[in-house]
């Protein structure tokens, strides 16, 4: 078993200096320090994205719309309220939100829509990858929406408890309590699945 | 906070901080240590989702939209002067420091500067090749103009594909680069920036083009934006017709926008139609008639005359239609419906079609054979003396004839004497004489149309009538029976003959004599000659008082009397094209050879003083 790290655990009070410098300059009306913070999350708000519609198109359509969203509405955003990274995960979540509302149809998650391992890694570790990544997927699937995005901001995105509640608007303890259900639930299924 | 969640929260901040493993931390909460390696285990599982990859090529189109985005909708700047960083602290080391900063950030920026400008020469696959991407990523974020931008940048990723063209690693990336180059030109909806766009973009195929390289999604571009690289215009007309030869003048016009251009230009001809000459160089014809033309150099100042001389079947009547067009040869989208033209050629039925006429004159002692054409124009009144009974070779390059009496006395090769002679046919001028067979009392010589063979009557006097068949290439006798004036059916197979034997008549007969049908019943029934087509069997006959030209249609037995009138008719044979019968008629107060269409209509005379002769088999006049 590979040693559990949580990268992204980042909290909002020691954020990196440079970031809140982009997003000063970027509510200030700076391309191309709003580009730099798109460079910075994308991969994440696409991974987030994706494991809640399941399809490769459309994520990353509701991705590309997020940081439109982000830079038209970069008015409402205040800097010593909610962390910029919140806040863009706040948007995503919003659009994915709408995108089921408008699409209450949703297309079956297709095995190929999380096809994409990373690129770095070996052939037999790409497929690897790819099992899991699909096994994953159809685990969430089966869970809460709630517990859903609380596993997957805070696992797959690393976010921190703090970040996550204020992403979803709910108290720190809230989502600790959907993270413990969640992970619950989620080890019987995988647990069963594996049987 | 249950003591569960607790655990789970204090472990999972451990495990990130990388101060402590599994085991040690579950160690540290045993009443929980199976709950918690469960939910472990799945957070870890949970992590691997990570390995999940967003695609370069979206990455990087997803930022370009957002950019061009960010352009158009620009923010206003908030000053905000709380929000201004301001140094921590300010205390005596400020100077110091700052020179460090100032020092590294120096160091910094020169190795930044180097390693763009060395990148800026990187290719796909190349170590350097992010940093030149990235690098104009920055250019064109700070640059004032971005259309033009993405269009060198478009342009550089041009380059590079034709660079890295047969690298199949590295043309997958430069492919993948100028399709997003693509991508982000399609975002200019303005229809000046389209403008500029398609221009640059023709540019870019025609480099392409050069390159050998295929690049489909530019071309699926420039359809939707409808570019036309060049709009050639293709005018067709036929210049002349005359003497067999059709002349078409294509007229290729360069309309722009592009100059110059090379264009392609195909035609094919009909099948009566055969390439004589073109005036480009650049042009080849295929065995089915297809003419290709590459032009080159099509520049919007001068359009270029293609001229074509073709020559058509001269037994054809009729409409010819040439469509040539100018093929799209990858480097010119041209949808204009200039880029086809026909050119309509009607050939009227001539009366007489054109041909040379072979004839017999006679002082009453020796003959001579000349030659006037169908329109009456001398050619050659001498064309051989002391020769008779003329007979052209199927495709006229060769004449055969009966050398007279007297022959000899020409000297040289002459000296043979009598017999069947062979000239080659040269401009109206005969060459190179030769004996084919050494024969005396020879009458009615005819060719077979396939070449191979020569049937010929022999007389000498007291004997009856034979006839030889001989090769025509070395004069070996084939066959020898009794009959008069052969001639030839159009499969060279049989020979139709006079003959008594046992009825008068016409006979059918295979070239060695025997399985001999009956045609035709009239004891004076002569001269037989087929048409071309087989359709027509003509002849002479005395059957209803005097010599008159008859026409029969074997299929039906429909008989057709074409003369009728006091006068002699005879010595029928028809124009090389089938449609008139030549004969020799003294209906115009002396011997004459006439041309008639085939109901006896239009006569016309050909040829003055055909005669006297005593023998019309060797009076009979040849025709090519």
């Amino acid at each position: 078993m590979v040693a559990l790290k949580n990268a992204g655990a980042t909290a909002a009070s020691d954020r990196p200096s440079s970031e809140l410098e982009l997003t000063q300059r970027a509510v200030s009306g700076d391309p191309d320090a709003f580009a730099a913070l798109y460079d910075f999350y994308v991969e994440q708000i696409y991974r987030f994205v994706l494991f809640r519609v399941g399809d490769e198109q459309t994520a990353e359509d509701l991705t590309s719309q997020v940081f439109l969203k982000a830079w038209n509405n970069l008015s409402s955003y205040q800097i010593r309220g909610l962390p910029f990274k919140a806040w863009l995960f706040r948007i995503a979540r919003n659009s994915v939100i709408d995108y089921y509302r408008t699409y209450k149809e949703t297309t079956p998650l297709e095995p190929s829509a999380l096809t994409k391992p990373d690129p770095a890694a070996e052939v037999g570790d790409q497929v690897e990858q790819l099992l899991q990544a699909e096994e994953l997927r159809l685990a969430l699937q089966q869970l809460t929406e709630d517990q859903r995005q609380v596993l997957t901001l805070r696992f797959i995105e690393g976010l921190s408890t703090e970040e996550v509640a204020n992403v979803m608007g709910k108290r720190q303890g809230a989502i600790r309590a959907l993270q413990m259900r969640g992970l619950q639930a989620l080890a019987e299924i995988i647990e069963t699945s594996d049987e | 906070m249950s003591k569960l969640e607790q655990a789970l929260e204090d472990c999972l901040a451990r495990l990130a901080s990388g101060e402590t493993t599994l085991e040690d931390c579950l160690a540290r909460y045993p009443e929980h240590a199976d709950k918690l390696r469960r939910l472990l285990i799945t957070v870890n599982k949970l992590e691997r989702g990570r390995a999940v990859w967003l695609s370069p090529a979206f990455k990087a189109r997803a930022r370009t939209q957002l950019v061009a985005h960010m352009r158009a909708n620009p923010r206003q700047p908030r000053v905000k002067p709380w929000a201004i960083p301001w140094p921590r602290r300010f205390g005596l080391a400020f100077g110091q420091a700052f020179n460090l900063a100032f020092n590294l950030t120096a160091i910094l920026l020169l190795f930044m500067a180097t390693g763009t400008v060395l990148a800026q020469t990187a290719l796909p696959g190349d170590a350097l090749y992010g940093w030149k991407v990235t690098s104009e990523r920055v250019w064109r974020a700070v640059h004032i103009d971005p259309l033009k931008t993405d269009l060198l940048v478009a342009t550089r990723r041009v380059q590079e594909l034709v660079q890295v063209v047969g690298d199949p690693q590295a043309e997958l990336v430069a492919r993948q680069s100028y399709q997003q180059s693509l991508f982000i030109l399609t975002r200019y909806t303005s229809p000046d920036s389209q403008e500029i766009i398609s221009n640059a973009l023709v540019e870019q195929k025609d480099q392409f083009y050069k390159a050998g390289v295929s690049v489909p999604e530019l071309d699926r571009l420039l359809t939707t934006l409808n570019v036309k690289e060049a709009d050639l215009r293709l005018d067709n007309q036929v210049a002349a017709v005359e003497h067999g030869l059709i002349t078409y003048t294509l007229t290729i016009t360069n309309t722009g926008p592009r100059s110059p251009v090379t264009a392609t230009i195909v035609t094919a001809l009909s099948p009566v139609e055969k390439l004589v000459s073109a005036s480009d160089t650049d042009c080849r014809s295929s065995a089915d008639g297809v003419i290709t033309c590459t032009v080159g150099n099509l520049t919007t100042e001068t359009p270029h005359d293609l001229h074509l001389i073709t020559a058509f079947d001269p037994c054809y009547a009729g409409i010819i239609s040439n469509t040539a067009t100018i093929a799209d040869t990858g480097n010119i989208i041209n949808t204009n419906s200039n880029n086809k033209a026909v050119a309509v050629s009607t050939i009227a039925a001539p009366f007489p079609y054109y041909a040379q006429v072979a004839y017999v004159q006679s002082n009453g002692r020796t003959h001579t054979i000349g030659l006037v054409d169908s329109d009456t124009h001398l050619l050659n009144g001498s064309l051989h003396i002391r020769a008779a009974a003329p007979v052209w070779s199927p495709n006229g390059t060769k004449i055969a004839f009966f050398g007279e009496e007297g022959i000899s006395e020409l000297e040289g090769v002459y000296s043979r004497g009598n017999g069947i002679w062979l000239v080659d046919f040269i401009n109206a001028q005969v060459r190179n004489p030769r004996q084919l067979v050494a024969l005396d009392h020879v009458k009615n010589i005819a060719w077979s149309p396939d070449g191979t063979k020569l049937a010929l009557e022999i007389r000498p006097p007291g004997l009856p009538h034979e006839i030889m068949v001989v090769e025509a290439r070395n004069g070996r006798s084939i066959s020898r029976f009794a009959g008069e004036q052969p001639a030839w059916s159009p499969d060279s197979q049989k020979l139709m003959i006079k003959s008594c034997a046992p009825n008068c008549g016409l006979w059918q007969v295979n070239p060695n004599g025997r399985g001999g049908e009956q045609i035709t019943f009239g004891e004076t029934d002569s001269y037989p000659a087929w048409s071309p087509t087989g359709q027509y069997l003509a002849f002479a006959s005395q059957g209803e008082g005097n010599w008159e030209i008859y026409l029969l249609q074997p299929a039906d037995g429909k008989l057709l009397r074409l003369t009728q009138r006091p006068s002699t008719d005879t010595t029928p044979v028809f124009g090389p094209c089938g449609q008139e019968i030549y004969l020799r008629t003294d209906t115009y107060g002396s011997w004459w050879v006439t041309v008639m269409k085939l109901d006896g209509s239009d006569e016309r005379k050909v040829q003055e003083g055909v005669g006297p002769s005593d023998d019309w088999g060797l009076a009979r006049p040849a025709v090519h």
